[in-house]
């Protein structure tokens, strides 16, 4: 059989070099990019709405589910994530934020309903993301 | 997906605040500072009767230049906010971002470099793991080419059209749906015991079984009617049902779900556990976005052992179905279901164990109300 491999594009482009080339990563850009970030700023939102008991406890309940984890902590008591775990977290957290930011008081109203849509429409990302 | 990421951009300015640097808090309560001073300046002794509502008028007026120093100061600007954007390109142009992986070089390592080394005979391997994924990768590259070319209607020789059928052909193999009852559970064996351990009462048993045989079973095979015949029925209560659910965008491959029901008995040595599962109740148009499926707990899972007509096992579930808030309509906040338990309706119900579709993930909101979570994988994501 007459078969060989050819050379790559990037291989003859001037000042590239093929390996240090952007490739998407979900693991690096949103389980422990994005994610992480968002998961701070909920946890400021929470205190400053006072909602951030509410969300432990929802949190806490959360119920077995097969590749999934069953949290046995708050989420505050947890201090170290991985990337495995912050997948999990990824796809509960919309839930339990809709149940901790359940029946917003008067003025509460607008945030919470802004960041419930920011968060949906992250997590929807990812998920597309992988679909 | 462009759409998701224009709602995310749109939406992040409330998390203005959770992005403040220490260097702009510091200005910030520099600026308040300024400010409370020069209000001491103006401002003389107050009666002690005004100075709460006057305490309120400061903090309101505080709050304006605060608000607008921490918004001016802070940004979105970090490069895992801008690496999203390219995301979409990518997805358009080669599919899927794969799930796992993250650097391409660690997987490499297996495909290329290991499974290499499994191949050759171990001997001056560095050169054989070389090509041995080179001719792989050709032999794969030639393939396509030759079926995007068969797709094109190119007349290619016989020889290599059987060759591709060969190779290419997709054969899907029979679907198995199978659900297998597993382990046995509490000492059961007529109805009566049945209905103590799950402490219904025997009528409801009786009702739900007769409307059960009523529906689904054969007019000639169905169950008794009368009550005494089905009390003397032998009956097993079990724990355990396998599902096979059918992975996401897969034909062939199955990912095993295990609900588990013990009742009203205890789970290793802890309280009961009764799972949720998804139950197909109607057809694809009913209860909105459910299409047709309804999340339920698990309460029983039973075998029912019939000596009249030929020693057949009719194999159901007791379950508990729950009914959607808003006809199931998804919620234009979260996007998400509500589902509750009315009530109005028999907390008991008998289905085939058939019907039972695979776990269910939903999130306790108050008494008697769920959230059913969508986003717990790519398969329910995509049916709700």
């Amino acid at each position: 059989m007459n078969l060989g491999i050819g050379q790559n594009i990037f291989h003859g482009l001037h000042r590239v070099s093929a390996s240090d080339l952007y490739k998407p990563d979900i693991l690096h850009t949103i389980y422990l990019g994005l994610l992480k970030h968002m998961m701070d700023w909920i946890e400021a939102f929470l205190k400053k709405h006072g909602r951030l008991q509410a969300f432990d406890e929802v949190w806490k309940a959360l119920p077995t589910y097969p590749g999934s984890l069953v949290p046995k902590n708050a989420y505050r008591e947890v201090t170290q994530w991985q990337g495995k775990e912050m997948r999990k977290l990824g796809r509960c957290i919309l839930g339990v934020l809709a149940v901790a930011l359940r029946q917003p008081a008067g003025a509460h109203a607008i945030p919470f309903k802004r960041a419930l849509r920011y968060v949906r429409a992250l997590i929807d990302f990812n998920m597309m993301a992988q679909y | 997906m462009e759409d998701y990421l224009d709602q995310f951009h749109r939406m992040k300015d409330i998390f203005f605040e959770c992005r403040v640097t220490k260097r702009t808090q510091a200005k910030v309560d520099k600026q308040q500072k300024e400010i409370r001073r020069q209000r001491a300046l103006i401002r003389e002794r107050v009666a002690p009767s005004q100075r709460r509502r006057m305490r309120d008028h400061d903090r309101e007026e505080e709050d304006e230049p605060r608000m607008d120093m921490i918004h001016g100061e802070s940004h979105f600007i970090f490069i895992k906010m801008h690496l999203l954007s390219h995301f979409c390109d990518h997805i358009h142009q080669f599919g899927n971002i794969p799930m796992y992986s993250t650097e391409i070089g660690e997987l490499a390592h297996k495909t290329q470099i290991k499974e290499g080394w499994h191949q050759s005979n171990k001997n001056d391997a560095a050169g054989q793991i070389v090509h041995s994924y080179g001719r792989q990768h050709a032999i794969r590259m030639r393939l396509l080419n030759l079926q995007s070319q068969k797709n094109r209607g190119a007349d290619l020789s016989p020889n290599v059209l059987k060759h591709l059928d060969r190779t290419t052909s997709t054969v899907s193999p029979p679907v198995i749906c199978t659900r297998i009852l597993k382990g046995r559970g509490g000492d059961v064996s007529h109805i009566v015991n049945f209905s103590r351990i799950s402490r219904l009462s025997l009528e409801i048993i009786y009702r739900e079984l007769i409307r059960y045989s009523r529906l689904n079973l054969p007019i000639d095979h169905g169950l008794p009617e009368d009550h005494a015949t089905l009390r003397s029925l032998p009956i097993e209560l079990l724990t355990q049902l396998e599902v096979r659910v059918l992975a996401f965008q897969e034909a062939d491959v199955y990912e095993i779900h295990y609900p588990r029901s013990t009742s009203t008995l205890p789970f290793r040595n802890q309280g009961s556990r009764n799972d949720w599962v998804w139950v197909q109740a109607g057809t694809e148009k009913i209860y909105g976005a459910l299409r047709g499926r309804l999340p339920a707990k698990l309460v029983a899972l039973l075998k029912i052992r019939d000596p009249r007509s030929e020693d057949t096992v009719r194999r159901v579930a007791g379950v508990q179905l729950l009914t959607p808030v808003n006809a199931g309509c998804l919620s234009d906040l979260h996007g998400l279901v509500t589902v509750q338990m009315r009530e109005d309706t028999p907390g008991f119900t008998i289905v085939d164990i058939g019907t039972i579709l695979g776990l269910a993930h939903l999130i306790p909101e108050e008494d008697r109300r769920w959230l059913v979570n969508s986003r717990i994988d790519l398969r329910t994501f995509n049916e709700v």
